[in-house]
């Protein structure tokens, strides 16, 4: 009989703890996200090999599914509130120092700076993620320190490194700006409204509503999966060919023997929590940012958060989840598994942008160079995977197979257009 | 592993472990579904049956999960009885990133029925779910291995 996993008694009265059922339950997902099955007789000579559970991995990298709600944000998918915000993500005003949100997060660099630490007035101390599909992330930011989209804005805007603003000053400027008066006016009615505070979680929520609009299209492993599936292919697009074979070699790595499935899992290839990788900190040693360890706290006792007041479903599963997070001392160092969709477009890479490649992300995990001990706060999964020159070539391929095209819906990737070009009307009652 | 195959598993386990007899007076709890999964306590003071609300747990998503908790020796279980829900991964060394919320929903033929909301194995691999029912100062536990894909 096995004994008691170390550190699970809580109790200060007798626990006696027993191995009563040996039970495996597979991991069925929820009806919306069952996989289609794929034939082994479809498969490439690559994946051949590959078990059916590692095929049955592939399956449920595609599709995306619809974006849920966000029932935090009741304006998250007015049309007019995203123009609004759309409007405010380009606006250099929101910074005394020209700073915008897309100073940072640039529709031409895939809503990135491309640099290793974001730089605004300052530099941050993190790497600027993209916001593309950044709806879909459970929490935002690579700590998690927010819970939704509309939550984190504010936080760019009055950070003294990033924009430098204040809510002072924004409110001013939309009071004062006939254009982005309007816009607000649109989208929620007489600015301000009333006397009350809610003029700003507004503004907050229109720039939440815009980024909800960045989002992806298909990408070639959409392509690859459907045509594994049998689904035919749209006339022109490429079904099977959409992979080539290093990159269909490094999709079996991916959900075989490199284990990067346990982390970047589903069609988002991400967990969407957090762990530490025994990134080195600054001193060449252990790493020193609590990252979510400090981030549960803040976010807890952010009155802007799901559970809060200025949240439009303090009752939501979210915000019951924010009340729920454990806090314990495995978190410090923990940052969020990033998505993989379009990775290859958002160097440099992991959270403090030390790594200038995907290639030399995966040298980091094929060798685990320079990767300080986790101790009992780490994955002890983590193994050098030595794949060697060739394997890691692979899975660079894989990676970069997973570049999305611009959605449809590419006009929220530009400047907004003029004011008189816009037509959308009036919200009715004003 | 198929919906079938798991059902058997559960139907198995209940006739492996389940203590017999019943606990309580009827209530307008229902019963769990027949795929529920049973086992005894370290010490066989209770039998405790669970199952996930929906029927599935999704793929690294939150779920809640429903149980069912008896004495064997057919006494009642008192209202000051507490229970406590967690799942850990002792190979990874870490455990859910969230705390349930327990919540007790009443009584029904099978013992007291309760809600575990908020439950989130983010990672594929096996995983201890583990349900500690403590009363009167001592506290037993009952735990499954769960291995997520």
């Amino acid at each position: 009989m096995p004994s008691a996993p170390s550190g699970s008694s809580m109790w200060s009265s007798t626990l006696r703890v027993a191995w009563v059922v040996i039970l495996a339950l597979g991991s069925a997902p929820a009806a919306a996200q069952a996989p289609n099955t794929i034939a082994r007789d479809r498969l490439p000579a690559e994946l051949a090999q590959l078990t059916d559970d590692e095929v049955a991995r592939i399956a449920r990298m595609s599709p995306l599914p619809a974006l849920a709600a966000d029932p935090t944000n009741r304006h998250a998918d007015s049309a007019a509130a995203a123009e609004f915000g759309h409007r405010l993500f380009f606006e250099p005003r929101l910074s005394p120092k020209g700073v915008s949100c897309a100073t940072c997060h640039d529709p031409v660099r895939y809503f990135t700076d491309g640099k290793p630490l974001a730089q605004g007035i300052g530099l941050s101390t993190r790497n600027a993620p993209t916001v593309v599909d950044a709806a879909r992330r459970r929490w935002v930011g690579w700590d998690g320190k927010f819970d939704s989209l509309w939550s984190q804005a504010l936080s760019p805007i009055e950070h003294p490194a990033e924009m430098g603003g204040s809510r002072d000053a924004v409110l001013a400027l939309v009071k004062e700006d006939a254009t982005l008066r309007e816009g607000y006016e649109r989208a929620f009615g007489p600015f301000p409204g009333t006397p009350d505070d809610g003029t700003l979680t507004n503004i907050l929520k229109a720039l939440g509503a815009y980024q909800r609009r960045i989002v992806s299209g298909t990408a070639p492993i959409d392509r690859f999966v459907a045509a594994l599936e049998g689904v035919e292919a749209p006339a022109g697009s490429a079904g099977l060919d959409a992979l080539g074979p290093a990159a269909r070699r490094g999709l079996a790595i991916f959900v075989s023997k490199g284990g990067c499935y346990q982390c970047h899992r589903g069609p988002s290839f991400t967990d969407e929590e957090f762990h530490a990788l025994g990134l080195a900190g600054a001193n060449g040693k252990v790493a020193e940012d609590p990252a979510r360890l400090a981030a549960i706290d803040f976010l807890q006792r952010n009155p802007m958060n799901s559970a809060g007041p200025f949240s439009d479903a303090p009752a939501s599963p979210k915000a019951s989840m924010v009340r729920g997070l454990r806090r314990t001392g495995e978190l410090f160092g923990q940052f969020r598994t990033p998505p993989l969709r379009g990775v290859a477009l958002t160097a440099p890479y992991m959270h403090d942008g030390r790594f200038a490649t995907l290639a030399d992300v995966v040298r980091f995990y094929d060798t685990l160079e320079g990767a300080s001990p986790v101790g009992h706060h780490g994955e002890s999964v983590l193994v050098p995977l030595e794949l060697g020159e060739a394997g890691r070539a692979d899975l660079v391929a894989f990676l970069e197979a997973l570049t999305p095209a611009k959605s449809d819906e590419a006009e929220w990737w530009t400047n907004p257009p003029e004011p008189s070009l816009r037509t959308h009307p009036a919200p009715p009652g004003r | 592993m198929s919906a079938d195959r798991t059902r058997a598993l559960g139907v198995l386990a209940l006739l492996v472990a389940g203590c017999g007899g019943s606990s309580e007076p009827l209530a307008p709890q229902p019963s769990l579904s027949v795929s529920a999964v049973e086992a005894r306590s370290a010490d066989g003071t209770y039998a405790v049956r669970w199952e996930p609300v929906g029927g599935a747990i999704p793929d690294a998503e939150p779920f809640d999960i429903r149980f069912a908790v008896r004495r064997c020796d057919g006494r009642a279980l008192p209202n000051a009885a507490t229970f406590t829900v967690d799942a850990e991964m002792p190979h990874h060394g870490h455990g859910m990133n969230l705390v349930p919320l327990v919540e007790r929903l009443g009584r029904s033929p099978e013992g007291e029925i309760v809600r575990a909301s908020g439950m989130l194995l983010h990672m594929p691999g096996r995983w201890v779910l583990s349900i500690d029912i403590e009363e009167a100062g001592v506290a037993e536990r009952t735990q499954w291995f769960v291995d997520v894909e």
